[in-house]
């Protein structure tokens, strides 16, 4: 008995040994945002990665410090080859599972072989929580999270709090990592949320166009809204047209996008776009009123009409300037007509500039706010 | 009183699902998606179907010779030691099965949880804790087993619950794009994800109530299939195919992929971690029990605890034999699924026909 | 060892002064009986524990005036003490005993011991009437609505409060005496067409075999009629209510009274039966339903929270959301220990209030707690010692430990808290997984009276449907048959026969 004790007791002293894993909570730096620039091409240390993370002593409530985040840079290889670069400036090691923004520079996006590096390496990597929104800046990724603007303070990170939901405007898309990649490998092109700096502070609009790994074109906010409608993804917008002289501001409150794609004597893709809304403002005179049916029908039929020359022009421009499938017609192809699309996946970029697209909008006034 | 020893249909069913679903699930999407893309779970139903004939071949064996355990019965129709050799050959495959879920389950630990600890440490402190369980009776396995049973659940429940908004279901299509000659090689990479029934080969004597007994096995069986489905469509909603071939464990992975912070669901891995160490502990320790058993009757000793300390050792070694993932899951995983092949196809299938004939003389 | 008594009154009380010598609460009382006060008599009884008035009146007087207790030789001719016992004395409980030792025995339970001169018998006259408690509410386990009356230390008082529950012949009430010295009286009471008979014979079995000195209480006799003493969990249920005694006897178990302890034994006992309270039955359905689930989740509190708040910590900040992160990290910025330190100097500062509150009764004890918890809490918050979650999570620790039913079934989770401690400290969440799943296999493995301890969630009885009675709580509509996991002989409780 007095044996086995005493075997026990050794035997534990392995595990006394170790605690190979523990490094305490207030000992880590908890990145929250990552940039990445280009740097020199075809070297080794071919990028600038910015390492963005929260001063744990400016949070709660007895915060001791103002400073709200510091920024680190460096170049290097690799993004997580960074982090090692910047031990030799920080007292902490770097811990990347909350990691929620990656902004990746100008001048990277346009090199194909050093994005899908990039973007290779976050995917493997088992900390980083594949939800990570990706955003192109315009200029420098280093500049971007270094500007020292006067923000408000969010604890998840402002430019995360900005992006992740759009949940008020269609004017960028949210992408996160694992959305990018899916949309690569199912029609090649994707769709990132652009950054710059206006009036000293943060601007998210637009967007960024990326076709198997690189950038082929930034588009703006009203294309941007087209594009969100047809994917059937705008929550909240407000449509703004002129009804007769006056104008009238409507509030989207629900959208539904359909698509049909048919393989009749070559291809065409059917979009019913149906909104539903109320409206927002029109203008305060005794004699004209917005509580009639004739002038709902006809304010919906303006709106239409502007919505679809919109989403028209854009569609345009995706299939002849860019030929750019990023409504999806081949990914719903890949996963409704198989058959078809093995045939001629291998000369998709030549067929999607010729198909045929038609738009349907319907938009409903449903309400008029509290007056009439 | 409950001094016979025997266990009850419900701890049957559970030990079953319990021992089925284990390492295999990890990888299991993602090996189907390799080969068969989206129709992955045409070859999930089609292996799980396959293996039901065995189960009713072995209760009937059982039936056949009512009472009696599978090593009585085994030495009672064949020569004593040819039997020994067929133990033997089931007593490696159980090792190595094993070694090779020691290995990956310290591996997916080690990339999820613990970075830097040593793998030996894992291993080791898991086999420790395994043999506590493989020491005591049968009846002792089958109360864990039901006391596991609905966490598994519980946690499928909540995968489906809280994928459900995130998900996107049109990359479930295309459904039935089915390329038949690809179907034979996905069964044999499902076949290893439902070996583990043979342990009702151990429990079936002990039933307490034989009638009913199959019916309880076919249901569990059911189950497995319905959670192996319910898994396979989870990850390829949300990965879609194409990501889905790349991941190694998308089962795990997946819950990376769920990310509302408003409602405070955040980096779950925690979660599923902590319910993927109760489902590796329910399938290693009713094997780990199995061995000694075995290793018991070989040397005719009634106390299997004795047998079951001396494997920790040998399966630890064996575990850290290859010296990565890939190898391990090409050498290992390769011999065991022809292990998993003959032991519990052939050898229960013979023994069957051997029982057989000899309760046919024996009539006659 | 019998030594009989002999016909000399001299010779008998001689003896007994022989053996009780030094022993100066044992008395005699010697008087005259019989026609012309002729024949010599004697009481012998310990001062303390008899009943004065009792003796006193109905054995003393009667024989004292009885001027014509017939012819007392006679009668010791003819029928010896008996018509003593049947005409003249009015004590209701009267025995005629042969064996000196046993004399000794009664005399020192509170009998008297009554001797005649030429007599080879003695009566023992039940006259037992020590100082007791009176029957109030238990300390430990109180309820808002239901009786109110609790075990005291007098066995006799006990098995009354449950006979008057059980009004039914059936209820069998058997006395034997356990302890060499102590002869602790225990009475093991069960419903015979009820209970199962294999569980009857393991307690008388597991009874016989007792050899000890002394019991003092009843939780000596559980540690020694256990199945697995080194577990930190018990198998045996205790209580001090009788309506719960009651209650477990019509289940089908076997309940242990014992002398001198106001706790009742119940046997056998899985997780389910030490997860209920009497509450849970004399309240609504729906409230007893919530309620234990919420024990369920203080268990797992009372478990873990400490070992999580070590691994999350330590080991694995990731696993939570991002806002609770910064918030933990910024919360624990100038703490000079470590995680795993922090929590064992926290839990051994509140083990040690908890056990001077404990010593100290009344309002002093009150006063320590509030004043130990909040001040040295707070204070040690300020001065930057420990952060202010570690507070928080010890403090709801404790709650959720004492929110538990069973003193002892709370204990083992307190034992397993610090073994749990220790593992996340070195491994973090895969070692308190580890722990769990031993922790489970070890409560599959325990065994009460060879009834699985974990019964009805591990598979004894789901299928009759017992988890209607621990996992939630089915209105007494749904109970109809009597839980399945002590195999009782006779299952239906309600409804038409």
């Amino acid at each position: 008995m007095r044996k086995r004790i005493l075997i026990i007791l050794l035997f534990s002293l392995i595990f006394l040994s170790g605690c190979w894993d523990k490094v305490e909570i207030e000992q880590r730096i908890f990145v929250s945002d990552i940039g990445v620039d280009l740097y020199e091409k075809e070297k080794m240390n071919r990028f600038i990665v910015t390492y963005q993370y929260p001063n744990i002593n400016a949070i709660g409530k007895n915060a001791t410090e103002d400073k709200k985040s510091f920024v680190l840079s460096t170049p290097c290889s690799s993004i997580f080859q960074a982090s090692r670069e910047l031990s030799t400036k920080s007292p902490f090691p770097f811990y990347f599972k909350h990691v929620k923004v990656l902004i990746l520079g100008e001048e990277l996006l346009k090199e194909e072989n050093l994005v899908r590096e990039v973007i290779d390496e976050l995917n493997r990597d088992t900390k980083i929580n594949k939800k990570i929104q990706i955003i192109a800046a315009e200029g420098k990724a280093k500049d971007i999270l270094n500007t020292n603007i006067s923000r408000e303070h969010t604890v998840d990170g402002f430019i995360y709090s900005t992006v992740k939901d759009n949940k008020t405007s269609s004017r960028f898309t949210s992408q996160t990592l694992t959305g990018l990649i899916s949309d690569l490998d199912f029609s090649g092109v994707t769709l990132i949320p652009r950054i710059t700096i206006r009036d000293n502070r943060y601007n998210i609009s637009g967007g960024c166009i990326m076709k198997n790994y690189k950038q082929i074109a930034w588009i703006d906010e009203k294309e941007n809204r087209a594009i969100s409608l047809l994917n059937n993804k705008v929550k909240n917008e407000t449509i703004d047209t002129i009804y007769k002289g006056d104008l009238v501001s409507y509030t989207v409150t629900d959208t539904r996008a359909n698509k049909k794609v048919r393989i009749d004597d070559g291809i065409k893709a059917d979009f019913s776009i149906q909104i539903e809304g109320y409206l927002q403002g029109y203008i305060l005179d005794q004699d004209k009123t917005a509580f009639r049916n004739e002038v709902l029908k006809e304010m919906e039929e303006v709106m239409e009409r502007e919505v679809k020359r919109e989403v028209e022009k854009t569609i345009n421009k995706l299939q002849k300037t860019y030929k750019a499938d990023i409504i999806g017609i081949g990914e719903h192809l890949s996963k409704f007509e198989p058959k078809e699309w093995k045939k001629i996946k291998g000369s998709w970029d030549q067929i999607f500039p010729h198909i045929e697209i038609n738009v349907s909008l319907d938009i409903k006034i449903r309400r008029t706010g509290l007056t009439k | 009183m409950q001094n016979k020893n025997t266990i009850s249909n419900q701890q049957i069913k559970a030990l079953l699902v319990t021992t089925v679903i284990g390492v295999g699930v990890l990888s299991l999407p993602s090996d189907l998606a390799m080969i068969l893309n989206n129709s992955g779970w045409i070859a999930i139903i089609i292996g799980g179907l396959l293996i039901l004939p065995f189960i009713i071949i072995m209760d009937r064996l059982f039936k056949l010779y009512p009472g009696k355990t599978f090593f009585q019965i085994g030495r009672k129709v064949m020569h004593p030691i040819a039997f020994n050799i067929i133990l033997i050959i089931i007593l490696s495959y159980s090792i190595l099965l094993l070694s090779y879920a020691s290995r990956i389950f310290a591996e997916v630990i080690k990339v999820y949880l613990l970075e830097t600890t040593p793998t030996e440490v894992i291993i080791l402190t898991m086999l420790i804790a395994i043999s506590y369980i493989a020491r005591s009776k049968l009846e002792v396995v089958a109360r864990v087993a039901v006391m596991i049973y609905p966490i598994i659940l519980g946690f499928i429940i909540f995968l489906i619950v809280i994928n459900l908004p995130n998900a996107d279901y049109t990359n479930i299509y295309p459904l039935l794009d089915i390329e038949y000659k690809e179907i034979p090689r996905g069964i044999m990479a499902v076949i290893f994800s439902y070996a583990g029934y043979e342990i009702l080969l151990l429990a079936l004597p002990f039933s307490e109530n034989n009638e009913n007994s199959l019916r309880y096995c076919m249901r569990g069986i059911l189950m497995v299939i319905g959670v192996y489905l319910i898994v396979f469509f989870i990850t390829l909603s949300q990965y879609g195919v194409h990501q889905l071939k790349r991941e190694i464990w998308p089962s795990i992975a997946v819950i990376k992929e769920v990310d509302l912070p408003g409602y405070f669901l955040e980096n779950l891995d925690g979660i599923v971690m902590a319910a993927w160490v109760m489902v590796v502990y329910g399938t290693m320790g009713p094997f780990l029990h199995a061995s000694g058993v075995i290793l018991g009757d070989i040397f005719n000793v009634k106390f299997h605890e004795l047998f079951v300390p001396p494997l920790i050792p040998i399966i630890y070694s064996i575990s850290l034999i290859p010296d990565n993932l890939i190898e391990s899951d090409r050498i290992m995983g390769r011999i065991l699924n022809y292990f998993a092949l003959i032991s519990i196809i052939i050898i229960p299938t013979i023994i069957f026909i051997l029982a057989y004939i000899k309760r046919r003389k024996d009539k006659a | 060892m019998g030594e009989i008594i002999s016909k000399d009154l001299k010779k008998n009380i001689d003896t007994l002064k022989n053996i009780f010598i030094d022993c100066d609460d044992i008395s005699y009382r010697f008087i005259d009986i019989g026609k012309d006060k002729k024949r010599e008599a004697c009481f012998v009884f310990s001062d303390g524990l008899i009943d004065k008035v009792l003796i006193g009146e109905y054995a003393i007087q009667l024989l004292l005036t009885l001027s014509d207790s017939g012819d007392v030789e006679l009668n010791l001719k003819s029928s010896g003490l008996e018509k003593i016992a049947k005409e003249s004395i009015a004590i209701p409980g009267i025995k005629e005993e042969k064996d000196l030792d046993k004399v000794v025995d009664a005399v020192l339970s509170g009998e008297t011991a009554f001797f005649v001169d030429k007599a080879d018998k003695a009566l023992i006259l039940s006259s037992r009437g020590w100082p007791t408690r009176g029957v109030g509410e238990p300390d430990t386990e109180t309820v808002v609505r239901g009786p109110r009356e609790g075990f005291t230390e007098t066995l006799k008082i006990n098995t009354t409060l449950v006979r008057r529950r059980i009004r039914d012949p059936k209820l069998k009430i058997k006395n034997i005496q356990i302890g060499r010295r102590s002869k602790t009286d225990i009475a093991i009471m069960y419903i015979e067409d009820i209970v199962s008979g294999g569980i009857l014979k393991e307690v008388n079995g597991r009874l016989d075999k007792i050899d000890i000195d002394a019991i003092l209480d009843s939780s000596m006799l559980e540690f020694l009629i256990e199945d697995n003493y080194l577990s930190p969990f018990p198998q045996i249920e205790n209580t001090e209510r009788p309506d719960t005694l009651a209650a477990s006897l019509y289940e089908g178990r076997v309940g242990i009274l014992v002398d001198n302890s106001p706790f009742a034994l119940i046997v056998p006992a899985t997780i389910g039966t030490l997860s209920q309270s009497a509450e849970d039955y004399y309240s609504r359905w729906t409230i007893s339903t919530i309620i234990r689930w919420v024990r369920l989740f203080a268990a797992f509190l009372s478990l873990l929270a400490p070992a999580l708040y070590i691994a999350i910590t330590s080991f694995h900040p990731g696993l939570i959301p991002t806002v609770l992160t910064y918030y933990l990290g910024a919360s624990r910025v100038n703490v000079p220990f470590p995680a795993v330190i922090e929590a064992y100097l926290m839990e051994l500062t509140l083990e040690l209030l908890r056990e001077s509150g404990t010593r100290i009764a009344g309002p002093i004890g009150t006063t320590i707690g509030i004043v130990g918890g909040l001040i040295i809490g707070q204070a040690a918050v300020e001065a930057g010692i420990v952060s202010p979650l570690m507070i928080i999570i010890v403090a709801v620790t404790t709650i959720a430990s004492f929110s538990l039913p069973s003193y002892e079934w709370a204990s083992g989770f307190r034992f397993c808290r610090f073994i749990f401690m220790a593992l996340a400290g070195i491994l973090g969440l895969y070692g308190i997984m580890l722990g769990i799943v031993v922790l489970s296999t070890h409560f599959a493995r325990l065994e009460s009276f060879g009834i699985p301890f974990s019964a009805p969630y591990s598979g004894l009885g789901i299928e009759e449907g017992d988890l209607k009675d621990t996992l939630v709580k089915a209105p007494i509509q749904k109970l109809q048959l009597r839980p399945i996991f002590t195999f009782p002989k006779n299952r239906r409780r309600m409804g038409k026969r």
